[in-house]
């Protein structure tokens, strides 16, 4: 029986704080800053070595690749040759593909920043690496139809998407401040509409085709023969972006790394996007939960993969609202000159390795797939070259009515997550199988919504139903009643029975819930949100915890006397929590000693601490909750 | 006019969770009728809520609220005078206590809280059998013309 393996962020978030413990430190000038790091790892039994990076300047791409095997660890020789060897080759992708910053030492810019300072017709040099990542984006705009575009960069400047604006105000004549307003309560940043004869003008940016690639001997040329367009004066030649294609050569050529080292199980992660990874050293698949775009801690759905690369791309990565409710993703679609209105919010794309498809091609299907829309990813999914290389999985619709649309086979998928509840609606398609899930069962809250519905309008219907019977029913006068009552003993004989009735619920709950409950102690002890949002954990055999940056929350940890005090703070309403935990020996107990949530303090006063697995405390009126080894995740979230 | 001196005692302040505002839903009940037990209970759990100062607790107190004077009422129409008021008491107590588990775990999305369920039973007997006792002293305490001029004023004024 194959086991589905447990996997936090826990060691991950521990190496990103010794990143950060490590940046704060005084470096002199001159001396180089590493970029990365490596780190012993232990998760659910499993061991090994982790490399961790942050590349690519401002878009701060994070690359990480775990390495299983009881003999890997950080101090190895092959390892840290390993780890040199990726870091110069991430490092000289950067080099060709970061569109703002300036790398290396000297400061040089990259082959993709004078390719876009270059005017039309000029001839720019670039490396080997460049050109044949030009080579791949040229083919997959070919075979998507312009769908996938890397010659959009301008549009996607202008509407704000780019490392150089997101965020921030520009300084170019096209630039508009980021303006906010109240939504729901919270403020909402958005860019306002750029002029249309931006819009006009950066469309006519958008032919690839027109790019020059050009092999010379042992050289290699870029010109771009798109014209450049003026605009109030100031002309602006085209502009490229590799994105995808980066990430998934960056990728590609760790998995050539990790063949040449003979590291046989693995899994690699760049920037969130573009994966891959092999099997578990026991052989088994790794299970990934598919980030649900209408509620980002939980998965829509989790599937069992192994031997693949996978790409995600989502609309709701990059976005913003405008006032009058109309939604800006970051994918653009070149046709119109704006971000795309296809309704696809997620796209995920797996494709074997033994396929020979490269980690850049699905990355670009992803994009490709979001700005064709529903109807041609139906047909991708069921057509004969693509569906049987690629495996997709998207999520097409708005919150509140969306559709999962697969091809996934039915038996990879991991059903244990208490979050994700699908059943199946079957299209057949030319015979062909896309398999829909009905949108209702996507996410657990809107399900729970309409049990608590359902049983309040059956509660009312109920109530309705005793007033209509009593109206109508030979009444005993009030007086009468009062009369009965006053008369009446305190026990009568029939009694026994309603008694015997209430005694027997209260063994067979005993029985269910008490007798059956875990009374081992608790091995994590987790605070988070009511919507599974965490924002801490505690491990108790190594007394690791991790605190989690979450927006509208500060998570505060002081440790005295072997006892740890975390305080929990809303930063929007200024509730908080205030958590004890402590552990001897290994056997950890929570309590919450101090909060501000109303007279009452439910979460104080109410709830004992916590000491054995599946327990919890639950603050109500701040949404908070402390649980010990809760229903988890089984998977790993991308 | 008694509603509004009824308003009150729901204003309860903590010590009193275990269900002795139930008093008042009881003594509505057998007093002034059904549906005016009804509407204590709406009136005293919103008021509850707002006053000491979670609203968040305002959907499972009324929906258990709500559910326990139903099945008193059905209990006390159906199968009183068989059995005493204090059984129904009891167990009104208890189908609240654990109405109320129920619908705060689902909303709270913690099944880790279902564990609670036995020992809220219990408290729900020791309560109904508090809240019953004190009823049955209260109805024999007041004086019988006291009583029925409450009915009466109410019913002649209706609400």
């Amino acid at each position: 029986m194959k086991q589905t393996r447990t996997f936090t962020k826990t060691a991950l978030m521990i190496v990103v704080i010794l990143i950060v413990a490590v940046a704060l430190l005084p470096t002199c000038a001159g001396a180089a800053t590493p970029t990365y790091y490596v780190s012993d790892f232990t998760d659910a039994g499993y061991t090994g070595a982790l490399f961790y990076g942050e590349y690519f300047g401002n878009s701060r791409i994070p690359v990480s690749i775990y390495v299983y095997g009881d003999d890997i660890d950080k101090t190895d020789a092959k390892f840290v040759e390993f780890s040199s060897r990726v870091d110069s080759y991430v490092v000289s992708v950067d080099r060709c593909a970061d569109t703002q910053a300036l790398v290396g030492s000297p400061s040089e810019p990259t082959d993709l920043r004078r390719i876009n300072d270059a005017n039309s017709g000029e001839r720019v040099e670039v490396s080997l690496l460049t050109y044949e990542m030009l080579v791949m984006a040229k083919q997959m705009y070919q075979t998507t139809d312009g769908a996938y575009n890397p010659a959009s960069y301008r549009l996607v400047d202008l509407w704000g998407f780019s490392s150089r604006t997101y965020g921030y105000n520009g300084v170019l004549p096209y630039d508009r401040e980021w303006q906010t307003y109240k939504k729901q309560g919270y403020e909402s940043w958005y860019l306002p509409e750029p002029d249309q004869k931006y819009i006009d003008a950066f469309k006519t940016l958008c032919d690839f085709d027109s790019v020059l690639l050009e092999n010379v001997g042992d050289s290699y040329f870029v010109t771009k023969t798109c014209p450049n367009v003026v605009v109030d004066g100031v002309s602006y030649s085209q502009w490229l972006d590799l994105g995808g294609v980066a990430k998934g050569y960056v990728v590609d050529g760790i998995i050539s790394l990790l063949g040449e080292f003979g590291y046989l199980h693995y899994y690699v992660n760049a920037g969130s996007s573009s994966m891959a990874y092999s099997t578990l050293p026991d052989g088994s698949p790794f299970t990934f939960g598919f980030q649900n775009p209408f509620n980002m801690w939980q998965a829509y759905v989790s599937v069992q993969t192994s031997n693949s690369t996978l790409s995600t791309s989502g609309q709701y990565i990059r976005q913003y609202s405008m006032p009058n409710g109309t939604r800006y993703s970051h994918i653009v679609d070149c046709k119109t000159g704006r971000p795309t209105t296809s309704t696809v919010e997620t796209v995920t794309v797996i494709s074997s390795l033994d396929s020979g498809a490269f980690a850049g091609e699905a990355d670009c299907w992803t994009t490709a797939l979001t700005v064709l829309g529903k109807d041609n990813l139906k047909s991708f999914l069921t057509n004969a070259n693509y569906g049987s290389k690629f495996e997709v999985s998207s999520v097409v619709g708005n919150k509140n009515n969306s559709f999962v649309y697969t091809n996934v086979e039915e038996n990879k998928f991991a059903k244990k997550d208490a979050n994700f509840d699908f059943a199946t609606k079957v299209e057949m398609v030319d015979g062909n199988k896309v398999v829909t899930f009905d949108e209702n069962k996507l996410s657990h809250a809107s399900q729970k919504t309409i049990v608590v519905a359902v049983l309040s309008v059956c509660g009312v219907a109920l109530v309705i139903f005793v007033i209509v019977k009593l109206v109508l029913s030979k009444a005993v006068s009030p007086a009468q009643r009062i009369a009965n009552v006053r008369a009446d003993k305190f026990f009568k004989t029939p009694d026994v029975i309603v008694y015997g009735l209430v005694v027997v619920l209260i063994v067979s709950l005993f029985a269910g819930f008490v007798f059956g409950r875990e009374t081992d102690s608790p091995t994590t002890i987790a605070i988070e949100c009511f919507n599974g949002q965490r924002l801490f954990v505690y491990k108790a055999d190594t007394g690791e915890y991790v605190a989690e940056q979450v927006e509208n929350f500060a998570v505060d940890v002081t440790q005295s006397n072997g006892k740890l005090t975390v305080t929990v703070t809303n930063t929007k309403t200024g509730d908080f929590n205030v958590v004890e935990i402590t552990n001897d020996n290994g056997k950890a107990t929570a309590k919450v000693v101090d909060a501000n949530c109303g007279l009452h303090k439910e979460c104080v006063n109410y709830f004992p601490a916590i000491t054995t697995k599946k327990a919890t405390i639950i603050c109500n009126p701040h949404g908070i909750k402390v649980v010990a080894d809760g229903a988890g995740n089984d998977y790993i979230l991308i | 006019m008694f509603l509004v001196e009824s308003l009150f005692p729901p204003l309860f302040l903590p010590g009193a969770k275990m269900g002795l505002s139930n008093i008042f839903s009881l003594l509505a009940l057998i007093v002034l009728g059904p549906v005016d037990a009804i509407i204590v209970v709406l009136v005293r759990t919103l008021l509850g809520s707002m006053f000491t100062g979670n609203m968040s607790t305002l959907m499972y107190s009324m929906s258990a609220g709500l559910v326990s004077v139903v099945v008193s009422i059905l209990l006390v129409y159906t199968l009183y005078p068989k059995i005493s008021v204090i059984a129904v008491s009891v167990v009104s107590a208890v189908v609240h206590n654990l109405v109320q588990n129920i619908v705060f775990c689902m909303i709270s999305s913690t099944p880790e809280m279902y564990s609670y369920m036995p020992y809220l039973a219990v408290i729900g007997v020791v309560a109904g059998f508090i809240v019953g006792v004190a009823v049955m002293l209260i109805v024999r305490g007041v004086p019988l013309k006291t009583l029925v001029s409450i009915t009466d004023s109410n019913k002649g004024d209706g609400k």
